[in-house]
């Protein structure tokens, strides 16, 4: 009995030991400060679905390494394997030239200081993957002081989360359908959302006298007013002289806040919707 | 003209965000023929936009501005042709001593003449249907009293003046080409109302990292940059002869260097505008993917 208690014991210690491991190992795979070599930098880099995906099927990132010491550079980068395209794209640098009076010859000589550097690698990947980029830091007469490597996952795989909010109605119709303004200024605003989402608050944003929008809570399937129009002002005063904004928008528009929580994660998020409608005076 | 100013802003985002994924977006040179409809009234001291370009059943904000000379000097009224709606939507009034709060604007005047005005408005337009029209806005003082009435032509219709680019046989609407072929035909069809007065091409850099473009036939064949790399001073300074071993020599350079991931191409359209009378420059980006 007192034995299998013992054992229970040693495996939860040894359970403990391993997660302990595991988690200073994430806690390690980030940034690295090499103060010997002077370099700085993320060891690991992720590259999502970017804009560039639409077009060329690639997704794209960049990192950016800083260098400590004069005269550095960076160099020769590469990638392991096909699939990842790896190029230093941007550098910063800050340059001196100039005279330094040389005993021996008695006469002035040329020399050149870098004072700060700071690299940009791009990364563009086009197939799924975990790649491992590399790349030479050479001192200012071109010798290799190191080499360093940047861990690189590519996903450029698209994930589309279904929108919390499955319907938002305003007077009967969809908000959206409401172009180029809304007609109506009063009406039932109703919202409905997706499965696994909790509606959490509807409020209602309109512009005070300052052009703030002030937020006011609202019930769902409540009847709401519109802001039909929008006039607002702001002055700077000084000693002797002051500056007047009046504004007056042909188009007043209402924000409708929808706060809402995600059940299983918890998470609070909100949305904000525009309706306006016209002013002509 | 500040309608399709903001378009080309908001173009120019769009750009941007597209370029930054390959990094960097180059200054853009000013056209040197006229590039907007201001008009001076030297009588009442007025500045005005004359003509102005709005979009059509859309609440897009296009306006035209109005300067104002005198303290207390303001719009009284905004009258309009049938079918448009406009009003002031903002106003910038500076009160007070006119030595720190007054304001100068060029308007695209005699670069010697420049002008101080107290105040400046915007008088915002919409209209459901394309078409011309007319908006007419008086001008009161201080005490009520009228200086002047004035007309601004207000067309609504496209406000970008490009419809389409034909690149390698492919169709493009909107102003960034993404392709693979490096080299091909390439034609800017200007939307109605617009005509297409100048193209140029820039591939390859000056000394001082600045594009250098070159004129090109609307149609004709281009053959796009092979590579991006250039460097951009952003601080220099030098003293001294670097050739003299005798004296001392100091210089200091800070300087960004740029080696593209993909390849772009820049063209830049000159567009001429038959409704304003005024040119205006976009500028297409071609991006070599291959």
């Amino acid at each position: 009995m007192k034995e299998c208690k013992f054992y229970k014991y040693m495996a939860t210690l040894c359970l403990a030991a391993l997660l302990a491991l595991f988690s200073s190992c994430d806690a390690h795979a980030a940034y690295v400060d090499d103060t010997a070599n002077g370099v700085s930098y993320n060891d690991e880099a992720f590259v999502s679905s970017g804009y560039a995906y639409e077009y060329s099927k690639g997704a794209y990132t960049q990192t950016s390494i800083n260098l400590d010491n004069e005269g550095d550079r960076i160099t020769n980068v590469r990638v392991n394997k096909k699939g990842l395209l790896a190029k230093k794209t941007y550098e910063s640098v800050s340059e001196t030239t100039r005279n330094r009076y040389d005993y021996t010859s008695d006469s002035y000589k040329k020399e050149t200081t870098c004072e700060y550097s700071r690299t940009y690698i791009s990364l563009y990947g086009t197939k799924k993957g975990s790649y491992i980029v590399s790349f030479d830091v050479i001192d200012k007469n071109g010798a290799v002081k190191c080499t360093k490597t940047i861990k690189v996952k590519v996903d450029a795989s698209v994930v589309y989360k279904k929108h919390p909010i499955k319907k938002i109605t305003f007077a009967g119709k969809e908000i959206y359908s409401y172009y180029p303004y809304s007609t109506k200024t009063k009406g039932k605003l109703t919202v409905s959302l997706n499965k696994g989402y909790k509606l959490v608050s509807i409020e209602i944003g309109k512009r005070d006298s300052e052009g703030n929008y002030i937020y006011k809570k609202t019930k769902n399937k409540k009847t709401i007013t519109l802001a039909k129009s929008a006039k607002y002002f702001r002055q700077e005063q000084y000693s002797n002289h002051s500056y007047k904004y009046s504004y007056n928008p042909l188009f007043p528009s209402t924000h409708i806040r929808v706060t809402v929580k995600n059940k299983k994660t918890k998470e609070v998020s909100s949305y904000t919707y525009t309706l306006e409608t016209i002013s002509k005076k | 003209m500040r309608n399709t100013k903001t378009k080309n802003t908001a173009l120019l985002f769009a750009l941007a965000f597209v370029i930054g994924c390959f990094f960097l977006l180059p200054t853009q040179a000013k056209a040197a023929t006229k590039t907007n409809t201001f008009k001076y009234d030297a009588k009442s001291g007025v500045l005005y936009e004359s003509a102005v370009r709005t979009s059509y059943n859309s609440t897009l904000n296009h306006y035209a501005e109005v300067y104002l000379p005198n303290e207390g000097d303001h719009i009284s009224a905004v009258k309009t042709s049938k079918g448009l709606v406009a009003k002031v939507t903002y106003s910038y009034d500076l009160i007070g001593d006119r030595t720190t709060s007054c304001y100068e604007y060029d308007g695209n005047l005699d670069s010697d003449k420049r002008l101080s005005f107290k105040s400046k408005h915007e008088i915002s337009f919409f209209a459901v249907k394309k078409g011309t029209y007319t908006a007419k806005f008086t001008v009161k003082n201080a005490a009520g009293k009228k200086i002047c009435t004035k007309t601004i032509k207000v067309y609504a219709g496209n406000t970008f003046p490009c419809e389409y680019i034909t690149y390698a046989g492919v169709k493009n609407f909107g102003s960034t080409i993404i392709t693979k072929k490096a080299s091909g035909k390439l034609k800017v069809k200007a939307n109605s109302d617009y005509k297409v007065k100048k193209l140029e091409i820039a591939t390859s850099y000056d000394a001082d990292g600045q594009l250098v473009y070159k004129p090109l036939k609307n149609g004709g064949k281009i053959k796009l940059a092979k590579e991006n790399k250039y460097k951009e001073f952003y601080y220099q300074y030098e003293s001294g002869d670097p050739n003299d071993s005798q004296s001392y020599y100091y210089k200091h350079d800070s300087y960004s260097s740029y080696d593209f991931l993909k390849p772009v191409t820049y063209v830049k359209v000159t567009f001429y505008d038959k409704k304003l009378k005024t040119t205006e420059e976009a500028v297409i980006h071609i991006i070599n993917v291959k």
